[in-house]
Order: C-alpha cells, then sequence, then structure tokens
C-alpha cells in the first residue's frame, strides 16, 4: 500500500547513522540507531491539517490525504527495520485546539535480542482542549533477550478527549519462538491540567518466561495489552465495551474512575489479542473505520 | 527508656494494623476473590504464591514503595514532597475497585488515627481529599509521626496486607484454621525480604522504581466488578 503524503510536510531531515542491524559485527555494539518525531497537528475551519512535522533518523511520517470531513491519520514508519539494544526513539505528539487525528504505527515493532544496553522510546503527548486523539500503534512483539525501556507521559488540557493503547507480544507463537528472559519495563502517565490522574508502570524483566507462567502475573499468556479512554463519556462507555469483551478469546476486563475508562488483555497469543483489542475498539470508536495499516 | 519505645512502638503498631482497626479492611480482597472464582487459587500453595506475586511483583510492591517515600516525607515534615507522594499514589489505583479499597481505607485510617493517636504529621495530609488519600500514605504519615522505625513500621504494615489476604482466602478457598496460620508463617521469608528491599530505596523519584509484573491480579481487580456472586467490596 502506497499513500500520499500531504503537501504540509516538512522536508525530511535525516541523520546520517546507519541501521545497527545492516553493518559488519565489530561495530555493533556502537552504532545505534536514533529516530526522531515532533508531529503537530492544528485545527482551521474544523478542518484538521498538520502543522508541524519534523522527522529524523529512523522514524519517517507518513500521513495520506483524507476527503474533507475526515480526520487525518498520521502513521509513523521505523526504517530501522526493527529495534535493538541502545537504539533510541523520541516521539512527540501535539493536538492543537480543536483538531482531531490519529497516530499511528506502520507494523508491528519487533525488538531484537540485545547484548548491551536496553532500546529506549519516549513519547510525548499533548492534547489541547477541545481536541481529539487517538494513539494507535501497532503492537510491539519482543524477542528472546530483548530489552526494552519506554516511557510514556500524556498531558491532556480542558476538556480533550484521549483514546489510546499499548499492546504486546512476546515472540511469534506461529514461529515457535519462546521469550525466555529479556527486560521490559513500560511506564504511563497522564496528567489533565497539570494534575497527575494515572500512573501506571510494568517491569517485566528476568526469566520472563517462568514469570508469565505464574497464575498472578501472565497467567500463561503470551501476549497482553492496555487500552485507555479519557472524556466525559467514559463511564457511560463502559456497558458498551464490556458487552464487546464478552466475546473475548483471551482473557479482557474493563473498569470506569474518574473520567477514564480502562481495559486490560491477556492472551495466548498475538492474533488473539488483536481480536479482541479490534472488538473492544469498535465499541469505542462508535464505527469508525480503523487506520488502513491494521487491516494488512 | 530504649525498651519501654520499642515496646510503646510494638503496642501502637498491634493495635493500627489490627483487624480491629476501624478500617472495613475485612470487607476487600484485592481481587482474591475473583483468583478464587476462576480457580487460580483453590488452596493452600496456590494461596500463597498469589499472595507471594503481589508482594514481590504487584500492587503491594507498589504500595510499599510509596509508603517508604511517604515515611521518609513525613518524618522529614515535608509536605510539599508527601503530597507529591500521595498524588502519584492516587494516580496508581488503576481500576475503580482497587481506588475504592485503598482509599475509603485511608480516609478511614486517618479519621480514626486523627481521634486516637494524634500526631503533628497527619497535619501534613490536609491537603489530601479522603477520596485521593492512598492507604500506605496514610499509615506511613502516622508512623513516622510517633517515631516508629521505617523497617518495623513495613514489616507491620505489609504483616498487616497479609494477613487480610490470608484472611479472605481462609473465608473463599475455603482454608482452615491451621491452613491460614501456615499460609502467614510461609509468607514470613518474603514479606522480611520485601521490607528490606523497599527500605533500601534510593530517594528518589518514586515512579521511576515502580514496576508491576502482576498483569493478572490487575485484571482480576477489573474483572471481580462483574463476579455475579460477590462477599468482598473489591
Amino acid at each position: 500500500m502506497t499513500f500520499q503524503v500531504e503537501d504540509s510536510i516538512s522536508e525530511t531531515v535525516s541523520v546520517p547513522l546507519p541501521s545497527a542491524r545492516s553493518l559488519a559485527a565489530p561495530s555493533l555494539a556502537l552504532v545505534r540507531s536514533r529516530g526522531e518525531i515532533d508531529l503537530a497537528f492544528q485545527e482551521h475551519d474544523g478542518r484538521t491539517t498538520i502543522r508541524t512535522a519534523f522527522q529524523s533518523g529512523c522514524l519517517r511520517l507518513r500521513v495520506p490525504r483524507t476527503l474533507p470531513g475526515d480526520a487525518p491519520c498520521a502513521t509513523i514508519m521505523n526504517t530501522g527495520g526493527g529495534i535493538a539494544g541502545g537504539d533510541r526513539l523520541d516521539q512527540s505528539i501535539a493536538w492543537g485546539e480543536n483538531s482531531i487525528a490519529s497516530v499511528t504505527t506502520q507494523a508491528a515493532e519487533k525488538v531484537y535480542r540485545t547484548p548491551g544496553d536496553a532500546a529506549r522510546i519516549t513519547s510525548r503527548l499533548t492534547v489541547s482542549r477541545g481536541a481529539r486523539a487517538e494513539w494507535l500503534p501497532q503492537e510491539t512483539i519482543l524477542f528472546d533477550r530483548a530489552a526494552l525501556d519506554r516511557d510514556m507521559q500524556l498531558r491532556l488540557h480542558g476538556d480533550a478527549e484521549f483514546l489510546g493503547l499499548e499492546a504486546v507480544v512476546l515472540g511469534r507463537k506461529a514461529m515457535d519462538e519462546t521469550v525466555r528472559s529479556g527486560m521490559l519495563r513500560d511506564r504511563w502517565r497522564i496528567w489533565r491540567d497539570g494534575r497527575l490522574i494515572y500512573a501506571d508502570a510494568l517491569k517485566l524483566d528476568g526469566a520472563i518466561a517462568e514469570r508469565m507462567g505464574r497464575a498472578a502475573l501472565g497467567a500463561g499468556a503470551r501476549a497482553f495489552a492496555v487500552l485507555i479512554h479519557i472524556s466525559a463519556r467514559a463511564a457511560a462507555l463502559l456497558g458498551g465495551l464490556r458487552e464487546a469483551l464478552t466475546a473475548a478469546g483471551g482473557l479482557a476486563a474493563a473498569s470506569a474512575w474518574n473520567g477514564l475508562l480502562v481495559a486490560r488483555f491477556l492472551a495466548p497469543d498475538g492474533a488473539t489479542l488483536r481480536r479482541d483489542m479490534l472488538a473492544a475498539l469498535a465499541a469505542l470508536r462508535e464505527g469508525r473505520a480503523m487506520p488502513r495499516v491494521w487491516m494488512c | 527508656m530504649t525498651t519501654r519505645m520499642a515496646e510503646g512502638a510494638l503496642y501502637d503498631l498491634l493495635s493500627w494494623m489490627s483487624p480491629s482497626y476501624p478500617i472495613g479492611a475485612f470487607a476487600y480482597s484485592s481481587g482474591l476473590e475473583w483468583a478464587v472464582e476462576t480457580g487460580h487459587v483453590r488452596n493452600r500453595t496456590s494461596a500463597q504464591g498469589w499472595i507471594a506475586d503481589l508482594i514481590a511483583h504487584g500492587s503491594i510492591r507498589t504500595d510499599m514503595i510509596l509508603f517508604v517515600h511517604a515515611y521518609r516525607a513525613a518524618a522529614a515534615g515535608d509536605g510539599a514532597r508527601l503530597r507529591e507522594v500521595g498524588a502519584l499514589a492516587a494516580a496508581m489505583l488503576t481500576s475503580r475497585e482497587r481506588h475504592l479499597e485503598s482509599t475509603a481505607q485511608g480516609a478511614a485510617f486517618r479519621r480514626t488515627a486523627q481521634a486516637t493517636s494524634p500526631t503533628d504529621s497527619l497535619a501534613l495530609l490536609d491537603p489530601i481529599d479522603d477520596e485521593a488519600l492512598a492507604y500506605p500514605v496514610a499509615a506511613a504519615c502516622l508512623m513516622a509521626g510517633h517515631g516508629v522505625t521505617l523497617e518495623s513500621a513495613l514489616t507491620a504494615w505489609l504483616h498487616g496486607s497479609i494477613a487480610n489476604l490470608v484472611s479472605a482466602a481462609q473465608r473463599l478457598v475455603p482454608l482452615g484454621q491451621t491452613d491460614g496460620q501456615l499460609l502467614i508463617r510461609a509468607l514470613r521469608e518474603p514479606c522480611f525480604a520485601a521490607v528490606a528491599e523497599a527500605a533500601a530505596l534510593a530517594d528518589e523519584d518514586p515512579f521511576e522504581q515502580m514496576g508491576s509484573a502482576a498483569l493478572h491480579a490487575d485484571l482480576a481487580s477489573m474483572a471481580h466488578e462483574t463476579q455475579y456472586t460477590r462477599l468482598f467490596r473489591t
């Protein structure tokens, strides 16, 4: 599938860092991928357009043209062909007042075995009043002995609305891959008008396969996700979301409190997780189609 | 004099962490009721595994980290720092029932402490509303205010959490009186290990020290909301 790039995208700024995977072994530990995205949406006359689209290193942005009236969906691509130890990706995305836009990723992000430092990904999302933001990245696939440290900070203002998810798959079941050990830190913090309203920190390390087998930890699952919705309608959407989750192939449950609606998923494999997430997203997105990259 | 102080602290800790301290602890199971309903906890061994994992990798570990930082802030009389820890503690209650369980007990604990064992440090909690006061923050503040050592305070608080879950398991699984006490005894070493780890935490941003692997227990807390038959509020 090819996308037309919207005219307002800024010139690509490339940092000449080659992908770690494309180099010969001796320099492997020294060469790391860097990537940076700085994306901002703005609203004018009821239409959301791109105000800033800076991209550097291994991260690229694609924004297919949309019909007038449709909200844009930006796709983040990692040209590095995956993530490995020492990689550093920084994503900054801002939704201006009253803008409506979604952000997704081109494909499931694969995190490879790491000899040294963990890969680090930071995401800084800001949603101004009246804006509706969707953060819909595809799954992160962790391979055996991969190490990933992610930090998400979301700042909402006034009546800003947000729908987001984070999904992790441990190895590919069809390929009979097992993640025996490794490290995953996934941190989420959300502020509304400067006040911290949600903080969640996952740390899965050491003997991951053994831990995921324990009843209170992974209960035998190999894939998991968290879905978060924040709006004035959050509590009202709980019933419909639960209804959608009754048919889940894995385990799923939802809760609403203090203007937050959160669902948690555990699944035996990535395919089941994806089906369950799509059912939940359909309930929350009022029938709007998912970004096309999700359907490939 | 040292002995009397130690005995005084022990006496107070036994009172504050007693099941008769009126915070309604008996009404909460932290999702254990759902784990029993779905067969994940069905005997003494599986109950021990579930609780030990909450201590080492789950919500109890999170509470211990918050307890340590709240204790240090209260002991230093640092109200701003205590409010910061309190805000993080409330934000980390990521389900309706987890929020209810921690803040309902936190607010009740503060009310009873103010009425029965007042100390200046409790006033540091005044800017925190009842709906946002997490239980470990309130308990740490009272114990620091009365000069209980951090290790003793942590041990007493963790024992209280363990005893409450064991009591819930006795009613739910069900387990006999001897099994209950065997469970509490078996969790003695995990308790000490967790206290040692928590007491040694550096004085940095508590969120950087957080990290739960209890994905299923987190989900259980949400799933319990729609459980058909419920003895417990959580």
